[in-house]
């Protein structure tokens, strides 16, 4: 689809943010001619340049890059967690600038499931709280929720360390825990961080496993990593970022 | 300046926000708590100038005890205060502590380094808001001046207490910011640099039930943050004296005015020779003088006929009638007898002082006089004493007598009664009839159902007829409970500035836990919070903290109000102290959520910090 013809498309007044009632999906993630400049003092930081970038759901796509090539903006923006300077930046075809901050932590609750390279899991809370916790945001009928927090910890194998803090946990478990909770809500899309790059080996080949169970699973998935044992898997679409610019390697 | 303290000063130029923070907190807490000291004290030089005036020393006792608590209690919550903040920044610092450690720094310039920067922090707070309090108190007494015309007041500048309230800030202050410093240096590096190792699993609290976002905040406050147990004390206080002095401050001025009017009567006519009518109100007046020799009350041209008296009492609307015999006399302080723990042994009191009365001869049976009074109701050897009385001229008058023209009576009670100032005696008027001589009363007074105009018109005309004037009670009884309105009216900017510290130690201590855990509430906005979320969890934690602070403090205020601080307290109505009660509790809620405003706000502000926090 050209993209006037995507921009026409695109219904702008919609405010339910749930993917299942978006009915056809035509793009999980499309950035068009995106750019972001920080400002540091006098000095502007050109972190993005004319970002272009679709992902439908089911795809898998690793981005790589040095450090301070513009990933982690990246990741931020397509996340809403950040805001472009220019450009338009569609998620499950919404124009998520264009809304407002409560808007986007709604959209954000919904369709995107975030694993940081630091885990980010809340201190005070336990495993299952913290996987809890963005399903009570969504929903707060608390007892059926409880069980779906549980399924969501078997999955990740975390099942007997629900009640343990982020500070009893190791970091394979804590990245886990995190996994676990970016896949609470059932979200259509998964942002991934450098998610291995604190990981020992088998903690890391555990999480490449779940990535791939979750794409498997119909979601979009979205790494950003130097880890090769996710660069060279098949059936991915592998980019890199140099320097603000988004390239392909096909 | 040494090296160090060159460093340590430009760190705090470093960390602007943090450090702009601290330092307004400690100082508007040093200058709101320096103003309501000075400004207190202020105040009970006006009472003590009403008091000493012509009102009784009783109600002055009674007042100046509920003022003086008050004061003392800022006096606290300023230390509190201040040792709270001090300490809840250097909690803040633990992280750097533990760096600093874990990269080789020696523990003694750890200490002094984070020792500096605290000091820099403490003395300018200290002299920034000392300096403020001062000039709100100069402008208070400019406000004072001008509303209260009648009242004087002493103005010499405070630098007594200016000097003692900054000995003691720094001292709190010192002494608060030494020990998370101290202790945080001899923990290990790596606990340091994980505070949240240790922490416990937070069960649900009651607060839990009132959904997720207090959820969150029950779990982010049981953690324990350092400083908290001062926090919450100091917040205890700061309601405590807020509810006293609106919740108590109403109860004072009720029962003033109760012991007033049970004392005086209302819709009085006073009827007597003018002159000494004259005297008598003038000892009654807040603005009057007490008696002196000067004026014979004894002449027998005062004495009042008693078929005046059966005349008064068949006009219509007169209510009763009371004669009274009023002398004023030299008065003498009697021994008396007391067991003495020390010695095992009876022991005798009494210095024998001596002073002037006004001696009230009184018909027990017909007196329209209802007095507050502590002891017994007197037989035919004992007398009541005023407050003024009691405490100028008695070690414990309750075992002491009263001397006067050659007799002696038994105290079986103090009495309140405003009347020339408190230094009188009320007893028997048979038997101050017998001891002065004469056998009729020089003082009549009669109560009416209301003050009307035809009613005072028929006896005034009555007692012109027998050569008498008349004087209307109720004017005087009118000015005192004036005078009393307008100290309570005073006390109320204190109840202000005192919830104003409430606001400031929550703001404080909302800033410390939020951004203590910065962290995770940047998670919980990447995570999908949304923006009223985050304001929802942190007025849970403000009411979390403030609540639990904030009722047993309603609690105590009541029942110091009530059962302490003032004896037979009477309230306005029946509804007063559940709405009080009410009306505080709202006033404390709404200063847990205006200190959460500024937090969420600096929160919001901050833009940078999902970028930063993200960052890999």
């Amino acid at each position: 689809m050209a993209d006037d013809e995507y921009l026409d498309a695109v219904d702008y007044t919609r405010d339910d943010m749930d993917v299942e009632d978006f009915g056809e999906i035509n793009f999980a993630v499309r950035l068009a001619d995106v750019s972001r400049v920080y400002s540091a003092g006098r000095k502007e930081i050109q972190a993005l340049r004319n970002v272009n970038l679709d992902v439908k759901l089911g795809d898998f796509v690793v981005i790589a890059g040095h450090s301070g090539s513009g990933k982690t903006t990246l990741l931020n923006i397509i996340g809403a967690i950040d805001l472009s300077s220019s450009g338009r930046v569609f998620v499950m075809d919404v124009p998520i600038n264009d809304y407002d901050e409560a808007f986007r932590s709604s959209f954000r609750l919904n369709n995107t499931g975030f694993i940081f390279q630091s885990y980010n899991l809340i201190s005070t809370l336990t495993a299952i709280e913290n996987v809890l916790f963005p399903m009570q945001l969504s929903d707060s009928s608390h007892s059926k929720l409880q069980d779906e927090a549980i399924k969501l910890l078997e999955r990740v194998k975390m099942d007997d360390r629900a009640d343990h803090l982020p500070w009893q946990l190791s970091s394979g478990e804590q990245q886990r825990v995190a996994i676990a909770r970016a896949m609470a809500n059932d979200p259509p899309i998964i942002l991934a961080d450098e998610p291995t790059a604190n990981l020992d080996g088998e903690s890391g080949q555990m999480v490449r496993d779940l990535l791939i169970e979750l794409n498997q699973m119909g979601k979009a998935v979205i790494v950003m990593t130097h880890d090769q044992g996710i660069i060279t898997q098949s059936g991915i679409r592998r980019f890199e970022m140099v320097s603000g610019e988004l390239v392909e390697h096909v | 300046m040494s090296e160090l303290e060159t460093y340590a000063s430009k760190d705090l130029k470093r960390r602007p926000f943090r450090s702009t923070l601290v330092l307004f907190s400690l100082t508007s807490v040093v200058a709101s708590t320096t103003f309501i000291f000075l400004f207190g004290n202020v105040l009970l030089d006006v009472s003590v100038y009403s008091f000493t005036g012509n009102l009784s020393s009783s109600m002055g006792m009674f007042f100046s005890t509920f003022v003086w608590f008050i004061l003392l209690l800022v006096f606290i919550l300023g230390a509190v205060v201040v040792s709270s903040t001090s300490s809840l920044e250097m909690v803040t610092r633990r992280r750097d502590i533990g760096l600093m450690k874990a990269v080789g720094t020696t523990m003694d310039t750890i200490f002094d380094f984070f020792m500096a920067q605290s000091v820099i922090l403490l003395l300018a707070s200290v002299i920034l808001g000392l300096t403020f309090g001062t000039i709100f108190y100069i402008l208070g007494m400019i406000w004072l001046a001008s509303y209260l015309t009648n009242v004087q007041f002493t103005m010499d500048f405070p630098f007594i207490q200016l000097g003692l309230l900054a000995a003691i800030y720094i001292f709190a202050g010192y002494y608060s910011s030494q020990k998370p410093i101290y202790d945080t240096v001899q923990e290990s590096p790596s606990l340091a640099l994980n505070p949240d190792v240790g922490s416990k699993v937070t069960r649900s609290g009651f607060l839990d039930s009132f959904g997720l976002a207090f959820r969150i905040a029950a779990k982010g406050t049981g953690r324990r943050i350092r400083g908290t147990r001062r926090t919450m004390i100091s917040l205890f206080l700061s309601f405590t004296i807020a509810s006293l002095l609106w919740m108590g401050g109403g109860v004072v001025e009720t029962t003033s005015n109760a012991y007033m009017m049970r004392s005086m009567g209302t819709n009085v006519i006073a009827i007597g020779n003018s002159s000494l009518l004259n005297q008598y109100y003038e000892a009654y007046s807040p603005y009057g003088t007490p008696l002196n020799d000067s004026f014979n009350f004894l002449e027998s041209s005062h004495l009042i006929n008693t078929s005046l008296l059966d005349e008064l009492e068949n006009v219509l609307g007169v209510v009763a009638v009371e004669s009274r015999l009023v002398v004023f006399s030299d008065v003498q302080e009697g021994d008396g007898i007391v067991w003495n723990d020390l010695i095992e042994d009876y022991t005798r009191i009494g210095n024998g002082r001596e002073d002037t009365a006004l001696l009230v001869g009184v018909d027990w049976e017909s007196t329209i006089s209802d007095w507050y009074f502590e002891g017994t109701r007197p037989n035919n050897t004992e007398v009541w004493i005023g407050g003024t009385l009691a405490t100028d001229m008695f070690v414990d008058p309750l075992v002491q007598s009263l001397g006067f023209r050659g007799h002696s009576l038994s105290v079986s009670a103090r009495t309140f009664d405003t009347l020339n100032g408190g230094m009188l005696a009320i007893m028997d008027q048979s038997v101050l009839q017998s001891v002065v001589g004469v056998t009729g009363s020089n003082l009549a007074l009669v109560q009416l159902d209301y003050y009307d105009d035809a009613v005072i018109s028929t006896i005034e005309n009555l007692a012109q007829s027998y050569g008498f004037a008349i004087y209307r009670q109720q004017d005087v009884l009118d000015e005192n409970i004036n005078v009393i309105h307008t100290i309570w009216i005073l006390l109320n900017p204190l109840a202000i500035m005192a919830l104003v510290g409430a606001f400031l130690g929550l703001l404080n201590y909302l800033l410390v836990s939020v951004f203590g855990r910065l962290r995770d509430y940047v998670i919980m906005r990447s995570i999908g919070a949304k923006p009223s979320f985050i304001a929802r969890v942190m007025i849970a934690e403000g009411l979390d903290i403030g609540v639990k602070s904030g009722l047993p403090a309603l609690f105590v205020a009541a029942l110091l109000s009530i059962y302490t601080l003032i004896p037979e307290a009477a309230v306005p109505t029946l509804a007063y102290l559940p709405v009080s009660i009410v009306t505080i509790f709202i006033s404390m809620l709404v200063v847990i959520l205006l200190a959460s405003i500024p937090v969420y706000v600096f929160f919001m502000s901050r833009n940078d910090l999902r970028v930063s926090e993200f960052s890999s």
